[in-house]
Formats: structure tokens, C-alpha cells, sequence
């Protein structure tokens, strides 16, 4: 037997419900904002976890390709730092893309190398087939590593900064005095600057650029600061330690360098 | 007739005073215990007369929460789960419907029904209504134990104010 009055229309009543748990609802994620993080956060969980599965797959086979593209990206900014210095005098009249063009980068990665003899060796996975010639300058994002000595088709062999028999053209930022790096074993982050005469204004904590006589490395490239100054009795010469910016230990993605107008300053300077 | 409305309206006002200005900040729970939470005001519900029309009922449920919600700076959530109880109690009611069916005009209460009625019809509803807050609080069966641990334990408290308060005012 059944009551009428507890028999209503079913439907009706289902309806009501809904349309009052609705408001509930959107009263709930409208105001209460631990619900509304939950409700986005839930409605974000499941799509968010497939599509970050999908993604890390994705970047994980693409790894290869990406690193390869920022290299290249780096190389044609370092590309284009370099040769604005260089065309900035001289060019700026002329447009002339075929003259601005000083340098060119050739991304590449140190795939051996050896940090604690007395003379270094690095080598690198790109040879003459991507245009890696003879001496040509090595460089890291941070600072020199060195000069390629040896090419074959495939690898380059670089002469690091760290080996004995390495010289580099360098300056004392800002004070024009020009000397060479040299190194003494075995501590790979400090490197000795020669040839910088005694009446020379210099403190510790002076920057050393490259200084771009040699055709090996482009003007203003950083590479350490001054450590320390002795002066040596009888010597002319300064005995300057200098720090080096990167850490050769650490040095894996490098830029070779490739001069465009070296036969031309070597053929004036012969 | 008239001492029905009075007497509902009466109630709820107690009711809510109760739950509102007691067992609101009423805290018991230690570090990570902190599972029971006290319900009284479904008792409002659960005790509206038997022939009361159900959208009347379900609104009057839903304005009853959002009133509680409006203390608790919670809105909809009381209104979500006390919706929901007033929903289901004409499915309980029909559950638990004595072998010669309700007369129109009582009041489901101990004194029509007996003591045992009353504590099957009001656990059940009041545990659904729990069980929904905690629910809908959580937003996410994620926190399924949580849920139930908090469930069960602020249903056994509530309820046993259910039936102490029951027992002694006793509505007719």
C-alpha cells in the first residue's frame, strides 16, 4: 500500500535534485577554492599524465636532434656577436653579406680528452667533412679551450689551452697591453700571461680577452681574469697567473672557429 | 496543523544554534587524527513531517545547508549533502515502510515508530549524508581512505547526538 503523498512525480523530483546539486556544486568551485584547485587539478591529472608520458618519450627520442639544433642555434648567434665586431668599422655603409661574414662557427663536442699531462690532448667528433680545417680556435660557451693542430675526415685534434707547447695572443681588457697565455703544468683552471712588460698599470682582477692579432680567435673573446702579479728580478717581464673562466675539465659542447679572411691578412703579413 | 509549523520552525532553529555555535568549534582530534567532525542539523530533515511535498522538502534542504554553509564559509557543501539526504529519504522511508504503511499525517519520530525504526532510518540517512559531504569536501576519490575514516567516525558521533537529542526532547 502505498502513500500518495510520498508518490510524486519521479522525474520531476530526480530534475530538482539535479538543478539543486548543480547549484551546489558551482557555489562549491566557485567559492571554495580547495575544490576548485581539486577540480582543475583532477580534470588536469589524467591528461596531464599521458600527455607528459607522451612528451618526455618524445624528447627523449628527439634528444639528439634538439641538442644538435641549440648547438647550431648557439653557433650562429656566437656567428653573428663576432662578426658584428668586426664589421661594425668598416662595413656599415656597405651591406654587403658576402664581406660581413668574418667568422664561421662549427658546432662540435670534445669526445677525448685528457686534463692532467703536461701536454693535453683533446679531440673532437667533427672533422674536415664539417669543414674543420687546421688551426683553427676552439672555444666553449664560457671561454677558449684551444687550437685544432690535426684533421682527419671524421675527428679534429685540438692542442688545449692546458698543453705546453699552447700560445695565445691575448689583452689586458681596457689597458690595451698585449701578451701570451702560456701554460705550466699541472693545474688545468690557471694559465701564465708572458710578455707583459714591467711599467705596465696592471691589478689583480684585470679581465684577459682575446686580442684577435692571431687569425685563430676573434677579438673579445673572454677568457679568465689576472690572479696574481709577480714581478721577477732581472726579468722585464711581469709573472702573471691568470684564472680561466670555464673549466676545461668540464668543457664538453665547444664552437670551432673558422676565419674567412685568414689567407687574406696572411698573405699581407707574409 | 499550526503547532506542526511551530514546532518545526522551533527546531530548527535549535538545531541550528547548536550546530553553529557549539559544535562548530568543537575540535576533538590530535595531530593527524582529525576525523571527527559533529552533525546535528540532518536531524531537522530527517524529522519533517511525512507528508511534506518533495520539492518543498528538497528546497527547504538545500536554503537549511546553504544557511549552515553561510557559518562554515563553505557555500554549497552543506547544501550538496543535506540536498542529498532529502532526496533519499523518501527511498528510505519507503525501505523501511512499516507492514501497514505510514498514516498521513505523522512525523517520523520515535514516539510514532519505536526506537529501533528510528535509529536504522536515521544512521542510514545520516551516514549518507556524511559520506557525501566527505565526498564532495575531497573532491576526489584520490582520498578514499580519508574519506571513510572520516565518515565513519563523525557518523558515529553525530549520530549518537542524533538519538540523545531525540531521546530527550522526544517529538511527538
Amino acid at each position: 500500500m502505498r502513500n500518495p503523498l510520498l508518490a510524486n512525480n519521479k522525474l520531476y523530483i530526480f530534475v530538482l535534485f539535479i538543478i539543486l546539486e548543480i547549484i551546489s556544486f558551482v557555489l562549491i568551485i566557485n567559492y571554495n577554492n580547495k575544490q576548485k584547485d581539486i577540480f582543475l587539478y583532477s580534470s588536469n591529472l589524467f591528461t596531464g599524465y599521458i600527455n607528459s608520458k607522451y612528451s618526455n618519450l618524445l624528447q627523449y627520442i628527439n634528444l639528439k636532434k634538439i641538442n644538435e639544433k641549440l648547438k647550431k642555434d648557439n653557433a650562429f648567434i656566437l656567428q653573428q656577436s663576432f662578426n658584428k665586431n668586426a664589421t661594425k668599422n668598416y662595413y656599415k655603409k656597405l651591406k654587403d653579406t658576402l664581406l660581413e661574414k668574418e667568422f664561421n662557427i662549427i658546432p662540435a663536442t670534445i669526445c677525448n680528452k685528457s686534463i692532467d699531462k703536461r701536454n693535453n690532448r683533446m679531440t673532437l667528433d667533427k672533422g674536415s667533412d664539417a669543414g674543420i680545417k687546421k688551426d683553427m680556435g676552439v672555444i666553449d660557451a664560457h671561454g677558449l679551450i684551444g687550437v685544432v693542430r690535426k684533421v682527419n675526415s671524421d675527428f679534429a685534434s685540438v692542442v688545449p689551452l692546458i698543453n705546453t707547447v699552447s700560445r695565445v695572443s691575448v689583452l689586458v681588457k681596457n689597458k690595451g697591453y698585449f701578451g701570451i697565455l702560456e701554460w705550466e703544468p699541472y693545474d688545468y683552471r690557471k694559465i701564465k700571461l708572458t710578455s707583459i712588460p714591467k711599467h705596465a698599470n696592471i691589478e689583480t682582477g684585470d679581465t684577459i680577452i682575446t686580442s684577435g692579432f692571431s687569425t685563430i680567435f676573434p677579438k673579445g673573446i673572454f677568457v679568465g681574469t689576472i690572479k696574481e702579479i709577480n714581478l721577477i728580478r732581472g726579468s722585464n717581464y711581469y709573472d702573471i697567473s691568470v684564472y680561466l673562466n670555464n673549466n676545461l675539465a668540464l668543457a664538453e659542447n665547444v664552437y670551432v672557429i673558422e676565419n674567412l679572411k685568414k689567407d687574406l691578412k696572411e698573405e699581407v703579413e707574409k | 496543523m499550526n503547532s506542526l509549523w511551530v514546532n518545526n520552525i522551533k527546531r530548527f532553529l535549535i538545531l541550528i544554534l547548536i550546530q553553529i555555535l557549539i559544535l562548530k568549534r568543537i575540535n576533538i582530534g590530535w595531530a593527524d587524527f582529525n576525523y571527527i567532525h559533529f552533525f546535528i542539523y540532518p536531524l531537522f530533515i530527517l524529522l519533517l513531517p511525512l507528508r511534506i511535498q518533495r520539492p518543498f522538502l528538497l528546497i527547504v534542504a538545500f536554503l537549511t545547508g546553504l544557511l549552515i554553509d553561510m557559518f562554515y564559509d563553505s557555500p554549497g557543501l552543506h547544501s550538496s549533502s543535506l540536498v542529498f539526504l532529502a532526496f533519499m529519504r523518501r527511498y528510505i522511508l519507503r525501505f523501511l515502510e512499516p507492514r501497514d504503511g505510514y498514516k498521513i499525517e505523522t512525523t517520523p519520530t520515535i514516539y510514532n515508530f519505536g526506537f529501533n525504526w528510528f535509529l536504522i532510518y536515521s544512521s542510514i540517512l545520516v551516514f549518507l549524508n556524511i559520506f557525501w559531504y566527505f565526498s564532495v569536501e575531497a573532491f576526489s576519490f584520490q582520498y578514499f581512505p580519508e574519506i571513510i575514516l572520516k565518515t565513519i567516525f563523525s557518523f558515529i558521533f553525530s549520530e549518537i547526538l542524533i538519538v540523545l537529542y531525540v531521546i530527550i526532547l522526544n517529538p511527538k
